[in-house]
């Protein structure tokens, strides 16, 4: 919608100020989730096609330096066809931004990338953000959005149902979780006093607080049946707050964007 | 519209046509096959069969038997010395007794026919030469009627004989007859013109053969030139759409400007392939002195016409291309429109035959048919006013806009929907509503 692909139903889009028309679309990057790259083409052709069709003239030398950063520059004479998932993906993301846009879209932008290149593109993405480009990304890895963003939304049903800064959301949830770490993994700690809720991470446990328990009751209440390695009060992870959100309803749902 | 864009995408798809293994093999292969294919009918042709062909002949008349068996010898010899000591099928002429002939001999000929001990069998009545006598009539048995040179020749061996002897009953001798009946040389040539010298010279020699084939010829140039984009362009948007291509191409550019530079890489595309046969043509014309059958005006036209063609037709086989989503299903929608555009071909030879006739004014009107027929009709008649192709020329341009507009929504909303293929009445709405 955004990207004038789609009209609304109702309500109105504006991009960059813009409401009408398509004036912003060289403003804007869009990395889709699946691959659309022509896969006979080489892939420096490629590029410089997107960018031309961006309305960059002289794309040549961003295209270098953006196939040098990803390591990409012997790839440059190949077909997009040779490529693998984890470069081609790298190919689009240079193709959704190598003209500088305001405004960059990117639809699970680290599906199917091993770690290393996780790394790369989660950097050039804050490289981006440094620039002062805004940079709106879906992703199903609370974890990621907790580190990276400065904004998260999340869409559940169809539903808006999360809105504010990571720290902000957190914050309202309170300070209703408690992280332990105890020396007997069959120890059932959903049944202790005032825990409404208890998760195993295999290490580690989360403990989601009934309200108004007190955390202290609990730590002595654990002291008695184990050894305590690691105990912390905390606030929920984003990751939590998903699926506290999206559990009772067992329904599919969608990352925040 | 933004041009800069129609133009980048318009210099992709051209680039990655052109560029493809089988569009260079086809520009190669189709003038090949064209000229191998007329090679080997000549070869073929020049060394004919070498098994003999029998044929028995119950002449009632009592008259034509010898006359055959005279004409199959001096055919026999006639073919021998062309080959030049090579062995050639010799026709041979068994007179057998008409008394004979009943229908258990005819049954048992037959037999010996469908097995290929023998050619023919021929019954020749006994009034052929004079009526008075009864029936006139020479039937000719065979197994198969088409193609045949011993059919041929004996039609035209017994037609003389048959005269000859009529005219040596009415009292003429051999030596007048010969004369009689001795061919006439019959030369088809071009017209005069004035030149700027003030010499009159006649046009380069045009024979009856080249007039008919050139035109064909254009007409076929003309076809596959638009078939060999439209159908990999199909194909092409149907693959951008699968590999999602599309919704990317769509983030930097609106749906009409990526159709309208699909349509003009295209319209390229095919402006190339005509350049490369019409290349080839001219250097063969020139070649053998038939330069006046391609006079520059008709290559503007043709030129023309073929950018309109691809505009119009193409537009069409992207908005199907964009409309399903696989090959499968395009083939329903393509059928049709298949048949519309070789519509063309099943009407030529009336346009030929009668170029300034209004059936062929008409016909050449159309603003579907007008890409084809119109040069094959400049490429006949000189006396087609220029009216009629200027005209077919803005009433192609007009259907091609409709057609375009059209087309335009169908891709516009074809492009990004997926999964089942939408009805005609769907097609309908989106090329009428836009929605």
């Amino acid at each position: 919608m955004i990207l004038r692909i789609f009209l609304p139903d109702r309500g109105r889009v504006v991009v960059l100020g813009n409401e009408r028309g398509r004036a912003a679309d060289d403003r804007v990057g869009y990395l889709p989730e699946e691959r659309g790259l022509y896969r006979k083409m080489k892939v420096g052709e490629l590029l410089r096609f997107h960018a031309q069709l961006k309305g960059v003239r002289a794309p040549q030398a961003a295209i270098d330096r953006w196939l040098e950063r990803f390591e990409l520059s012997a790839w440059a004479k190949r077909p997009v066809e040779a490529l693998s998932k984890g470069m081609a993906q790298k190919v689009q993301f240079i193709a959704a931004t190598l003209h500088d846009p305001a405004l960059v879209i990117l639809d699970e932008p680290f599906s199917g990338l091993d770690p290393v290149n996780h790394e790369v593109l989660k950097d050039a993405m804050l490289d981006l953000r440094r620039r002062g480009t805004t940079v709106i990304f879906s992703t199903h890895d609370m974890a990621a959005a907790e580190r990276l963003c400065d904004q998260v939304m999340m869409i559940h049903r169809g539903r808006k149902v999360l809105d504010g800064s990571p720290a902000a959301i957190r914050q309202r949830y309170g300070q209703d979780t408690v992280r332990v770490r105890v020396d007997d993994p069959n120890l059932d700690l959903g049944a202790l006093p005032g825990v409404a809720e208890a998760r195993d991470y295999g290490n580690s446990k989360e403990l989601r607080l009934a309200e108004d328990a007190d955390p202290q009751v609990i730590l002595r209440a654990l002291l008695d049946r184990a050894r305590v390695d690691h105990f912390e009060v905390s606030e929920p992870s984003l990751h939590d707050i998903f699926v506290r959100i999206a559990r009772p309803t067992q329904e599919p749902a969608h990352g925040p964007s | 519209m933004d041009r800069r864009k129609v133009a980048v995408i318009a210099r992709r798809e051209y680039a990655a046509m052109v560029r493809t293994k089988s569009f260079v093999v086809s520009v190669v292969l189709m003038p090949a096959l064209m000229a191998g294919s007329i090679w080997i009918q000549t070869v073929l042709a020049e060394r004919g069969a070498t098994e003999d062909k029998k044929i028995v002949v119950f002449d009632r008349s009592g008259e034509l038997a010898d006359d055959l068996a005279v004409a199959a010898a001096a055919r026999n010899q006639a073919v021998d010395a062309a080959a030049e000591g090579e062995d050639r099928a010799d026709f041979v002429v068994a007179v057998d007794d008409p008394a004979e002939l009943d229908d258990a001999r005819r049954l048992e000929l037959s037999e010996s026919i469908r097995q290929g001990d023998l050619a023919a069998f021929v019954e020749i009545g006994p009034g052929v030469v004079d009526p008075a006598k009864g029936d006139a009539q020479i039937a000719y048995h065979a197994e198969s009627l088409a193609f045949s040179d011993l059919r041929r020749w004996f039609e035209g061996s017994a037609r003389q004989a048959v005269t000859r002897h009529r005219l040596l009953a009415a009292g003429l001798d051999d030596a007048a007859i010969a004369a009689g009946l001795a061919p006439v040389d019959f030369d088809g040539r071009g017209l005069y013109e004035r030149e700027e010298d003030g010499s009159l010279t006649v046009a380069d020699k045009t024979s009856a053969l080249v007039a008919e084939l050139a035109p064909f010829g254009i007409l076929m140039l003309l076809f596959i030139s638009v078939m060999m984009t439209a159908q990999p362009a199909l194909q092409a948007v149907i693959e951008e759409k699968q590999q999602r291509i599309a919704e990317v191409l769509l983030g930097s550019v609106a749906p009409t400007d990526l159709m309208l530079g699909k349509l003009l890489g295209y319209v390229g595309v095919s402006l190339t392939l005509v350049c490369v046969y019409l290349g080839l043509a001219l250097t063969a014309a020139s070649h053998y002195g038939y330069l006046s059958i391609l006079p520059p005006a008709l290559i503007a036209w043709m030129l023309a016409f073929v950018a309109l063609a691809v505009l119009l037709y193409g537009s069409v086989f992207v908005a199907v291309g964009a409309a399903v989503s696989d090959l499968k299903e395009s083939q329903n929608l393509v059928l049709p429109l298949m048949i519309v555009m070789m519509a063309p071909l099943f009407v030529w030879t009336q346009v030929i035959a009668e170029p300034l006739g209004s059936m062929a004014t008409i016909l050449s009107l159309i603003p579907l048919m007008t890409p084809l027929l119109m040069p094959m009709r400049l490429a006949v008649s000189s006396a087609i006013p220029l009216w009629q192709p200027l005209a077919g020329l803005v009433l192609t341009f007009a259907c091609a806009l409709v057609v375009i507009t059209a087309a335009g929504r169908i891709f516009r909303i074809g492009i990004l929907s997926h999964g089942r293929p939408p009805r005609i009445g769907e097609l309908l709405r989106w090329a009428l509503r836009g929605e």
